[in-house]
C-alpha cells in the first residue's frame, strides 16, 4: 500500500466528510441485534468454510455471500441466524457463488411487479402437501396432496386444485369479482374476503399467496435470506438458478421457511417451496377439495365482518394492539363474540390451517384465453 | 486476484487504543482452535469501525457483503498479520481491497478512490482516538459514538428532526418529504447540511481528522 499521503480537493473532502458522517450516524442508530446478526453471519460463514477445509470437502472459496433482507432487521435470535447460516454452508460448499440475496429478490420483485402491472400472464404448477392429520379412530391417516395450477394475469388470479385425477375445484379472484367452480361443476360468485386462506400475510396485511410480488415482498421484509447457486440440493431443472433460502426473522404470519429459485437473467421466480414446520391438522377427518360436507359451510355473518386472519401460531398479537385486518372495534352493545376458527366459510379448496408444504413451479410460455378469469355464465 | 497483506492506510500514525492488545495475537495457522476465538474477539472489537469505514467508502448497499468477505479474507490471511501493527487498520485495508475487487465485478457499484479511502481512514482513526469525558482510553468505537449525542443535541430542530427520521426511524427521503410537506431535494439538502454541522462539531472535539484547517465546528 502506498504510504504517501494522498490529498483530496476541498469538494472531495466535503463529500468524504459527508460519507463518513453518514456512516457514523448509521452506526450510532443501529440496534445491537442488527450488529450482532452481521457478525454472527460472518462467523457462521467462516466456520462453514473452516469445517469444509477440515473435512477436505472443498477448497477455500474466494467469496461467500450471506445477505440479510431489510437493512433494519429486527430481533433475530443469534443462535437461529448462526444455525441457518451453518445449514446453508452445505450449499455454499458445493456451489460457491458470490451474490446478494437482497439484490436478487429486489430485482425479481421489480420484474414480478411490472409483469403484474403490464398484465403479463404467468402459470405456476402447484402442489400442496397437507399436514398429517391428528389420529383418527383408525389410526393416523396420511393427508392427501393437492395438485393443480395457479394462473396470474394482472390483478387476476385463478387456482385450480385437485386431490385426485377426477375433477378439480377452481377459485378465481379478478377485478370483476371472485367466483368458484366446485368439483361438481357448480359455479357461484364468492365474497372476495373469503376467497383465500390467510396463512401468509405480511405486516401490511397483504396476502402473499395471491401474488408472487407480494410473496417476494414478504421475504424482503420479514425473512432472513441467504443465496447460493443451485446445485445438487435442488431439482435438476432448477440447477444453475439462484437458490434463495429464507427463514422467518420477524413475527410475520407466514411459513417458517421459504425457498425460491430465481432465474437471474430474467429475474423471474422459477420455483418456490414454502414450509410450515410442524404443521398438524388437529381435526382429523377428510379435507381437501372434496373434504367438506355441504352442510359444513358456514355462511358469512351479516352482523359482523369476516374474521380476516388467523391468530399466528406463535401467539403473536396483531401489531400495535390493533385487531386483525377487517375486524372492527367492538359495537356499542358489548364486545364481539369470539372469532370463528374457520374464517373461510366457502367450502373446499385450500384448508384454513397452513399446509405442511406448498410448492410452486413456473410453467412457460403461457397465454390464457380471454375469458380465463371470467365467471362462466349459467346456461 | 489474490489479496496482498493489507497495511495501514496513509502515513498517519495509527496508535489506536486497544482493548485487545494486538501484541497478544499469536502468529499461528488459522487451524489452531484458539485462533478462531481470538480472531473473533478482535473482529468484534473492530467491527463498528470496520463497518463505518466500509459504509463511508462504498455506501450501504453492499456494505454487508464487503464486511463478511473482509472477515473471511482476514481469517485466511491471519498468518500475514504483522502483530506489531494495530489490527483495525489492517482489517480496514483488507476491506478496501475487497471493495475494489467486488467493484471490478459489479458494474454499478461505486467505490471511493484511494485518496478518499485514505481520508476516510484518517477520519476513522481520529474517531478511534477521541476521548469521552469521564471514560477511560480502552473504550470501543461504539462507546465513542456517544460523542455524537452531544453534537446531535446541538443541532437546530429542523436538522435534528430530519436526522432522527432518516437514521433513527430509517425512513426514506420521499417518506420524510411527504411527512414534512417538502420536496425530496429539500430534505436531502437539509440532511446534508445536518451532516456537515455534525462533522464540524466532531472535528471541534478532535473526533474527525483535522483536514479543514483546524476550523472549529459551528456546533462545537
Amino acid at each position: 500500500m502506498n504510504e504517501e499521503r494522498r490529498d483530496i480537493s476541498r469538494d472531495d473532502r466535503a463529500a468524504t466528510d459527508d460519507a463518513m458522517m453518514d456512516a457514523l450516524l448509521a452506526a450510532h442508530f443501529e440496534n445491537d441485534e442488527a450488529r450482532e446478526e452481521r457478525i454472527a453471519r460472518a462467523f457462521a460463514a467462516l466456520d462453514a468454510e473452516r469445517d469444509g477445509e477440515r473435512d477436505g470437502s472443498h477448497s477455500p472459496r474466494r467469496t461467500i455471500a450471506i445477505i440479510g433482507g431489510n437493512q433494519r432487521r429486527r430481533l433475530l435470535p443469534m443462535a437461529r441466524a448462526a444455525m441457518i447460516a451453518l445449514a446453508l454452508g452445505a450449499l455454499f460448499l458445493l456451489f460457491p457463488y458470490e451474490t446478494n440475496a437482497s439484490n436478487i429478490i429486489r430485482a425479481a420483485l421489480r420484474t414480478e411487479s411490472s409483469t403484474k402491472s403490464s398484465s403479463g400472464s404467468r402459470r405456476y404448477e402447484v402442489r400442496v402437501v397437507l399436514p398429517p392429520r391428528a389420529d383418527t379412530p383408525r389410526g393416523p391417516v396420511q393427508a392427501p396432496e393437492l395438485v393443480g395450477t395457479w394462473d396470474l394475469r394482472g390483478d387476476s388470479a385463478r387456482l385450480d386444485l385437485a386431490a385426485g385425477p377426477h375433477g378439480s375445484t377452481t377459485r378465481v379472484a379478478s377485478p370483476d369479482g371472485a367466483w368458484e367452480r366446485a368439483i361438481d361443476g357448480t359455479v357461484r360468485a364468492l365474497d372476495s374476503r373469503v376467497l383465500w386462506p390467510r396463512w401468509i400475510e405480511d405486516p401490511s396485511g397483504e396476502v402473499a399467496i395471491e401474488r408472487m410480488d407480494a410473496l417476494l415482498r414478504l421475504v424482503q421484509r420479514s425473512y432472513l435470506a441467504v443465496a447460493a447457486r443451485a446445485g445438487d440440493e435442488s431439482p435438476a431443472e432448477l440447477r444453475g438458478s439462484m437458490h434463495i433460502v429464507a427463514t422467518r426473522a420477524q413475527r410475520a404470519l407466514g411459513p417458517d421457511d421459504i425457498e425460491l429459485w430465481i432465474d437471474t437473467d430474467r429475474n423471474v421466480v422459477l420455483a418456490a417451496r414454502l414450509a410450515w414446520i410442524g404443521a398438524v391438522d388437529p381435526r382429523g377427518g377428510p379435507r381437501g377439495p372434496r373434504g367438506n360436507a355441504p352442510g359444513d359451510e358456514r355462511p358469512l355473518r351479516e352482523d359482523r365482518p369476516v374474521r380476516d386472519g388467523m391468530q399466528p401460531r406463535d401467539g403473536m398479537q396483531p401489531r400495535d394492539g390493533m385487531p386483525p385486518r377487517g375486524m372492527m372495534q367492538p359495537p356499542p352493545g358489548g364486545p364481539l363474540p369470539p372469532p370463528m376458527d374457520d374464517y373461510r366459510p366457502a367450502r373446499g379448496m385450500l384448508p384454513p390451517i397452513p399446509p405442511r408444504e406448498l410448492h410452486l413451479r413456473r410453467i412457460e410460455p403461457i397465454e390464457f384465453a380471454a375469458d380465463h378469469f371470467t365467471m362462466p355464465v349459467d346456461r | 486476484m489474490g489479496y496482498p497483506a493489507a497495511q495501514s492506510a496513509g502515513n498517519t500514525p495509527l496508535a489506536v487504543p486497544r482493548r485487545t492488545d494486538p501484541g497478544k495475537i499469536p502468529r499461528m495457522p488459522p487451524t489452531d482452535p484458539t485462533a478462531r476465538e481470538l480472531f473473533e474477539v478482535l473482529v468484534r472489537d473492530h467491527a463498528d469501525a470496520l463497518m463505518a469505514s466500509i459504509r463511508a467508502g462504498i455506501g450501504r448497499a453492499h456494505a454487508d457483503d464487503v464486511f463478511q468477505e473482509t472477515v473471511l479474507v482476514a481469517w485466511r490471511r491471519l498468518a500475514d498479520y504483522d502483530r506489531t501493527r494495530p489490527f483495525g487498520p489492517w482489517l480496514r485495508g483488507i476491506a478496501r481491497l475487497v471493495a475494489l475487487d467486488l467493484m471490478s465485478r459489479q458494474r454499478r457499484m461505486q467505490v471511493a478512490d484511494p485518496a478518499t479511502f485514505d481520508a476516510i481512514e484518517r477520519n476513522v482513526a481520529a474517531f478511534e482516538r477521541v476521548r469521552i469525558e469521564g471514560a477511560g482510553p480502552a473504550m470501543s468505537f461504539r462507546e465513542r459514538l456517544a460523542a455524537l449525542d452531544d453534537c446531535l443535541s446541538r443541532l437546530p430542530a429542523m436538522y435534528a428532526e430530519v436526522v432522527q427520521a432518516a437514521y433513527r426511524d430509517d425512513r426514506q427521503l420521499a417518506d420524510i418529504a411527504r411527512a414534512t410537506n417538502d420536496n425530496e431535494e429539500a430534505v436531502k439538502k437539509r440532511l446534508q447540511r445536518a451532516r456537515a454541522l455534525l462533522a464540524h462539531c466532531l472535528r471541534g472535539k478532535g473526533a474527525f481528522a483535522d483536514e479543514a484547517g483546524g476550523r472549529e465546528g459551528a456546533l462545537a
